[in-house]
């Protein structure tokens, strides 16, 4: 089958001279779910850009769905690839909730039942059906960004690209968030999401990509990628501490821990073998 | 849209004071001239001093920008000022009804020419300013010097420096919106209009977010306390008066020789 998404040896250089990108090649296939993880500037946000055509490579191949970004302008990327902004503030411009995921679907020119069909999906996909005639600006921020992924989603993209989405949220709407996007993913959506958030990498990645300098540092699955602490370090990244505390103490866990249910499982397992009995509380 | 490029220039030595005295006589000069020969040699002087301030391409950019707005004034003087010979018609006068309207003639080029390069010089002078100048050293220079108000000396410069941020919102959300299959299509002005709504409407909300933030952000950096002091102060230099003797000697002879009939041209009226 087709990956849905090839780079190969993707250059970018910006107008003012800064070399963004140094031979990005990667491969992403339907239906994965990836964090591109890497300190500001590494060029995570440039990456993404080019697979809906908003850079353009200024050497090297950036194919999506087998169709050549290059030859294709943003407007007609956006059936596929789904671009979701940081700050919902800077898309959001409708009276309504409903105008403003309907947005979309009108630019491509679907029939009014279509298009209405659509909106509902999207709302109701990010739980906010009951919000449709309310104006955006009332909204928290959590919501304003779920409407902002909504907007994007009405227009049914194969992949769906969300920038930092739980940068200034508290917690729980952090998780709200990449629970949503984990639903989408789940759904058939390919998702990848940019973050600095450790912990929601370990919790909702399948793959993880981190940048360096505008190249691929690490690329592999999250167990993979977290269990090469030394070299996250060097990019001053860190694996989630319940990660970190295991690889601490290699003779009770030699294998990488991403969560404290993994911790308690291994913990558990070793004490069995040591012939304690032991009774989780 | 210019901003300070920090490098280290002659230019960049010099007192805003003498700077902004430079470019009030650039602007005499172009009112006093008339002679297209005249008005290219001042822009093409003011250029110089941008490369002596290692910011000429950063005003051979602006000068390019404003090119396209000096066009129009061609244009429109063409057009509305005619006299002297009339070299040809718009509408060619085998033309029923139409034919024979709007005549270009010899004093509206000759016009159109001059006013456009007028309008290129008077302007020239801001790019050389605002790239080799602090926007603290000019509200200093207002402030100290010129005895504005410094209220309105802040308003000047924070109403510049707002003007690049806003141009980078702007992009950013021309980005978003064409993620979402946002593009102007075809002749059609209304439809031009309407699709301007995606763009100008959340960038009129992060104005004024971004604005109330700066309010406060002044408010509590004590914006506004009585008894203001600085800490540079800007005193005029050696340099600064060679440059303003330089300046007025050029201005007096320009209007000497104005008066005398140099550089200025008899353009044909109706």
């Amino acid at each position: 089958m087709v990956p849905i998404i090839e780079v190969k040896d993707l250059h970018h250089r910006y107008p003012n001279g800064c070399h963004a990108l140094r031979g990005v090649s990667v491969t992403i296939d339907r239906g994965e779910f990836v964090a591109i993880i890497g300190q500001n500037g590494s060029g995570k946000t440039t990456f993404v850009k080019h697979l809906n055509g908003l850079l353009r490579a200024t050497t090297g191949t950036v194919y999506v769905n087998g169709q050549d970004v290059s030859k294709h302008k943003v407007s007609e990327m956006a059936r596929v690839v789904g671009y979701c902004f940081q700050n919902p503030d800077h898309q959001i411009f409708c009276d309504t909730v409903y105008n403003e995921v309907a947005y979309g679907p009108r630019n491509l020119h679907l029939s009014q039942a279509e298009i209405e069909e659509r909106v509902i999906e999207a709302l109701g996909a990010v739980g906010m059906l009951h919000l449709q005639a309310s104006m955006p600006r009332d909204l928290s921020k959590g919501q304003r960004q779920r409407l902002a992924v909504a907007a994007v989603l009405s227009m049914h993209p194969e992949v769906l690209i969300v920038d930092e989405p739980t940068t200034g949220q508290d917690y729980r709407d952090g998780v709200d968030m990449l629970s949503l996007v984990q639903r989408l993913n789940q759904a058939g959506h390919t998702v990848l999401f940019i973050t600095h958030d450790m912990p929601m990498v370990a919790r909702f990645a399948q793959r993880v990509i981190v940048f360096r300098d505008g190249q691929i540092l690490l690329d592999g699955t999250t167990r993979e990628v977290f269990g090469q602490a030394d070299v996250l370090r060097t990019t001053f990244l860190a694996p989630p501490q319940i990660t970190s505390l295991a690889q601490a103490l290699p003779e009770f866990f030699p294998d990488t821990v991403l969560s404290v249910a993994e911790m308690v499982d291994q913990t558990l397992a070793v004490l069995q073998k040591r012939g304690k009995e032991v009774r989780p509380s | 849209m210019m901003e300070y490029v920090p490098r280290r220039s002659l230019i960049h030595n010099l007192h805003p004071l003498t700077k902004l005295v430079w470019s009030l006589i650039i602007l005499i000069l172009a009112l006093v001239f008339n002679n297209p020969w005249y008005l290219t040699a001042a822009i093409l002087s003011v250029v110089l001093v941008g490369l002596i301030g290692k910011v000429v391409k950063e005003t051979l950019v602006y000068l390019g920008a404003m090119l396209l707005v000096s066009g129009f004034v061609f244009v429109f003087q063409v057009l509305f000022r005619p006299g002297g010979q009339v070299l040809f018609t718009v509408f060619p006068s085998s033309w029923s009804v139409v034919g024979g309207w709007l005549p270009v003639t010899e004093g509206g080029v000759l016009y159109g020419i001059a006013m456009s390069l007028r309008m290129l010089c008077i302007v020239s002078a801001f790019p050389v300013i605002l790239s080799t100048t602090q926007p603290r050293d000019i509200i200093m220079a207002m402030v100290d010097t010129l005895r504005v108000p410094y209220d309105y000396a802040f308003m000047f410069t924070a109403a510049l420096r707002f003007m690049p941020i806003v141009m980078s919102e702007v992009s950013t959300i021309s980005q978003a919106q064409r993620s979402r299959a946002y593009a102007v299509e075809g002749w059609n002005p209304i439809r031009k209009l309407k699709a301007f709504a995606p763009i100008a409407m959340p960038i009129v909300f992060i104005a004024i977010e971004k604005a109330d933030r700066l309010g406060l952000c002044m408010d509590l950096r004590g914006y506004g306390s009585k008894g203001r002091t600085y800490l540079h102060v800007l005193k005029l230099r050696f340099l600064d008066w060679a440059v303003l003797a330089l300046t007025v000697i050029v201005l007096i002879g320009s209007i000497v020789a104005a008066t005398q009939g140099y550089g200025r041209i008899v353009i044909p009226q109706k």
